[in-house]
């Protein structure tokens, strides 16, 4: 009997053989994304709970489901995630924060993420942990002056599900490390606090001419590196500044991540280099996805914000503009755009531009401007001078500005900010589920499950 | 008149620019060049895994996209993609073929597709055609001189051929254009082919590494190479782990299945060895599993059972999926017909030299009895360096047969160090040829005469 189930298995083997032609060859994956180093978003605000410091934050890892299980997500131990400041507009950078992360498995013998409820972050039943070094860098990445600001600090776990993270809350509370010089840091999953309406991408398909608006991101998680740090920590001069003409009042920001080369050959040779590879790049929210063509994003994810000049052509004629005229008859600005130039590139005189800047991407904050205890989401546009583009809150609607922007809707173009320019929008108003009212603002991951 | 048609041109163009936008924004930050396998496919914005669930939902839905418009782009790529990676995963190299059908439909539509021609260049590589693969790359390469994919598919090609210093060169511009999982685990094998599997474990781990939750074909693929690189080192309790997670990540992977087998039959548990490859063999029939299959049941003792899965391998190796390479060291190493050996091994050589071709030609020669020219594709075979344990077995067999012992000698302890069972076939013989070089040794250490 048993013979005879051989025999009937090799004939479908047969069968199959000769109708599929099967594969042997090795075949290593060619994979074109690359999400441990995609930098989705940068957020720096004035502290709403103190006002003589900055939020800095960056997320990475985009389109995190929730249900990810078996796997999960978690920062890349050889990538390195940096927080740039640039403080007087020349396109370098004179601040840096550097996050490394690193990988403890407790158990090696199973390769589960949790063996049991995890109720701390010493719990022995969480099996595959993640802590990080913070390092800031005074002066240029290459030969600036390196301090360790916190080394094998905690990060909590991914938000698994109800049974082995039933208390999320606590735990990423207890991930919240309190450094010296009223510094304060966390490194680890949260909801993806960017709202938009995809639709927006097909074909404006947004108010007026769609009424069906939703966040596309709710639900969504990312990992988000956030560092709250004095002011007078980032200045140029080290004060603190009271005014906002005070010429270091305004500060260039922008998050990298970068990974080692290898070399296939120099075998007995150290196998990786100390040569690091910037894989992507975030200032402003948009630019990448809106302003930079396709055949550009290489080169653009590559660039330092010295290196920019190369950008201005596509801020001062853009896409956009003549998309919303050709679909509704939207008339913008004429080319070239230095409206545009100066919202994503210089800062806007008298608010956020530094003297003698450098036309660099880099999201730009005057430091002066103090917090707003009631929010317009439309920022600056809104009246409301402590939005972005003067930096980024977590609250602001960044698409419809960008997209108010991109008509002229700005008191740069007057003649432009005005009637359906004005209204513009993708019709999501704010995140899908509300930020914390302290650090680190980010609403708490979404769980992969809630039975 | 006229007016009106200009209108239209401009609202078609628009259109252009908006799927543009659209497919760059799933990315968020990055957005590479090129396009996006894993990231938004279709209307939906949800970020699809490659899960097997996934991966044939998204050959379903690209498959009635591109059925509608041959020439949508994102689609065809998109869903040659997702065919690429079902032929990894089922080894039915059928559907290489398929992709190939949508990828040169999508061509004819737009002779231009940067993105069709990049995906083409894997579609060659999948189907062994290696030299059309350095033919669409190179196209690829005039367009984009800085895509590291280019890069990827020229040394996997190079590297198939024996052309080692020409692929080496391709994978290290790779890695310094854009270290990520596909080029360390690049230039792991590279290493790994130059003996050094230290350096080679350490690649494979960064390219583990990069892989995110999101892929967990690419996760489940990168296991499996590191459970080979421990089988490699005789560490099979490593290997074994690590092809459970393989499996644990893509349950059924067959790489997963195959590899777990191989331990098993190194342990000696030949039936636990081939319930798994009687498994995989209904599932996903690849040669080397029936090959496998054979010799674990002639190390069973049933010669006839083993006798029909060997025809099977040859079968398929000869006519379905032809591999002259394979199927030569196939038919040396278990002594089927030695001159038909040296004909399809020939036949192979004339095409490509990597070592693994060199190494069936100079077993088929050694089984054949010529010796001279045996050495000679032997020594080619070892030119890389590679401690590849067949490689040195049969180096070890055609030194003593040349009289060279302490040759012998040292490819053979390269061959059974630390895994003393790591082949069914050419490991008990590699024993036994050091038997034969102790007794050797004793006698002549005895100094007694022996007659």
């Amino acid at each position: 009997m048993k013979r005879q189930l051989r025999i009937v298995a090799t004939l479908v083997g047969v069968a199959v053989f000769s109708t599929v032609h099967a594969s042997s060859h090795r075949e290593a994956p060619l994979i074109s994304a690359d999400p441990l180093a995609d930098n989705t978003d940068v957020y720096a605000f004035v502290s709403p709970n103190h006002a003589d410091r900055v939020t800095l934050i960056a997320n990475f890892v985009p389109f995190e489901s929730p249900t990810g299980g078996p796997n999960f997500y978690k920062f890349d131990d050889n990538v390195l995630y940096e927080i740039m400041v640039d403080n007087n507009g020349d396109g370098v950078e004179d601040v840096t924060f550097q996050f490394r992360f690193k990988t403890t498995v407790l158990d090696p013998n199973t390769f589960l993420y949790n063996t049991g409820p995890i109720t701390s972050l010493s719990s022995p039943n969480w099996n595959v942990r993640q802590t990080y070094t913070v390092t800031r860098i005074d002066g240029q990445r290459g030969n600036g002056h390196a301090t360790v600001l916190g080394q094998d600090l905690p990060t909590p776990p991914v938000n698994v599900g109800i049974r082995s993270t039933p208390d999320y809350d606590t735990l990423a509370d207890q991930a919240i490390t309190q450094l010296p010089n009223s510094t304060e840091v966390f490194a680890g999953q949260r909801d993806d606090p960017f709202f938009v309406n995809l639709n927006l991408f097909d074909l404006l398909a947004v108010p007026p001419a769609d009424t069906n608006n939703f966040d596309s991101l709710a639900g969504y998680n990312v990992h988000s590196i956030a560092i709250e740090v004095p002011i007078d920590s980032l200045t140029a001069n080290g004060s603190r500044p009271t005014s906002a003409a005070d010429p270091n009042a305004v500060i260039g920001v922008w998050s990298t991540a970068s990974r080692p080369s290898v070399t296939s050959v120099g075998v007995g040779q150290d196998h990786s280099s100390n040569h690091y590879v910037q894989i992507s790049r975030l200032g402003n929210p948009l630019v990448n996805e809106v302003v930079v063509p396709l055949g550009m994003k290489d080169t653009f994810n590559s660039l330092q914000p010295k290196q920019d000049a190369v950008l201005l052509p596509f801020f001062e004629d853009p896409e956009v503009p003549k998309l919303l005229s050709a679909l509704f008859g939207i008339q913008s600005p004429p080319a070239p755009r230095n409206d545009l130039v100066a919202i994503f590139m210089t800062g806007i005189p008298g608010l956020n531009q530094p003297p003698g800047v450098t036309p660099a991407e880099e999201l730009r904050l005057n430091v002066a401007i103090g917090p707003n205890p009631n929010p317009n989401p439309l920022g600056v546009l809104g009246g409301d001078l402590a939005g972005f583009p003067n930096g980024r809150r977590l609250t602001d609607d960044v698409v419809d500005i960008a997209l108010r922007a991109m008509a002229g809707a700005t008191p740069l173009t007057p003649n432009f900010n005005k009637g359906i320019n004005a209204e513009l929008g993708d019709g999501v108003p704010a995140n899908d589920v509300p930020f914390l009212t302290t650090f680190p603002f980010l609403a708490s991951p979404h769980p992969g499950n809630v039975k | 008149m006229k007016a009106f048609d200009a209108k239209a041109l401009a609202v078609i163009a628009a259109a252009g620019v908006a799927t543009a936008v659209w497919a760059s924004l799933p990315h968020r930050g990055s957005t590479h060049t090129g396009a996006a396998p894993i990231a938004l496919l279709g209307g939906s914005a949800t970020a699809s895994s490659t899960s097997r669930a996934d991966l044939d939902r998204t050959i379903e839905t690209m498959t009635g996209r591109v059925a509608k418009n041959p020439a949508d782009d994102r689609s065809a790529f998109s869903l040659a993609d997702a065919l690429l990676r079902e032929t990894r995963v089922t080894g039915n190299a059928g559907l290489a073929v398929r992709a190939e059908g949508v990828l040169l439909a999508l061509l004819k539509a737009h002779p231009d597709s940067y993105n069709a021609r990049q995906m083409l260049g894997a579609v060659y590589l999948s189907q062994h055609r290696f030299r059309d693969a350095i033919q669409a790359a190179l196209r690829c390469q005039q367009a984009r001189p800085t895509d590291a994919w280019i890069y990827g598919v020229l040394g996997d090609a190079h590297l198939e051929l024996g052309e080692y210093d020409a692929a080496f060169a391709a994978f290290d511009r790779m890695a310094s254009l854009r270290p990520d999982a596909a080029s360390y685990s690049r230039a792991s094998y590279a290493r790994e082919l130059q003996g050094d599997l230290s350096g080679a474990m350490a690649d494979m781990r960064m390219a583990t590494d990069a892989t995110s939750a999101q892929d967990p074909e690419s996760l489940a693929w990168h296991h499996a190479q590191l459970g080979h690189l421990f089988f490699e080192m005789g560490r099979l309790d490593d290997a074994a782990r690590e092809y459970a997670h393989a499996d644990y990540v893509f349950p059924g992977h067959p790489f997963a299945n195959e590899g777990l087998a191989r331990v098993k039959a190194a342990r000696g548990d030949y039936a636990g060895a081939l319930a798994l490859v009687n498994a995989e063999l209904t599932t996903a029939p690849t040669p080397a599993g029936a090959a496998l299959a054979g010799d674990l049941l002639a190390a069973e003792g049933r010669a006839q059972d083993a006798e029909r899965e060997y025809r099977l391998a040859e079968a398929a190796w000869t006519s379905d999926a032809p591999d002259p390479s394979k199927l030569a060291r196939f038919l040396a190493e278990r002594r089927r017909e030695p001159a038909q050996a040296v004909a399809v091994a020939e036949r192979a050589s004339a095409d490509r030299h990597d070592i693994f071709t060199e190494d069936a030609l100079a077993w088929a020669y050694f089984e054949s009895g010529d010796l001279a020219r045996a050495k000679a594709a032997s020594d080619l075979a070892l030119r890389t360096g590679s401690r590849d344990r067949e490689i040195q077995y049969h180096a070890a067999a055609i030194a003593n047969a040349l009289g060279r012992t302490a040759d012998a000698r040292s490819h053979v302890d390269a061959a059974l160090s630390g895994s003393p069972r790591f082949d069914l076939i050419s490991a008990p013989a590699a024993v036994a040829l050091l038997k034969t070089l102790d007794a050797q040794t004793a006698g002549h250490e005895s100094g007694a005469p022996r007659h």
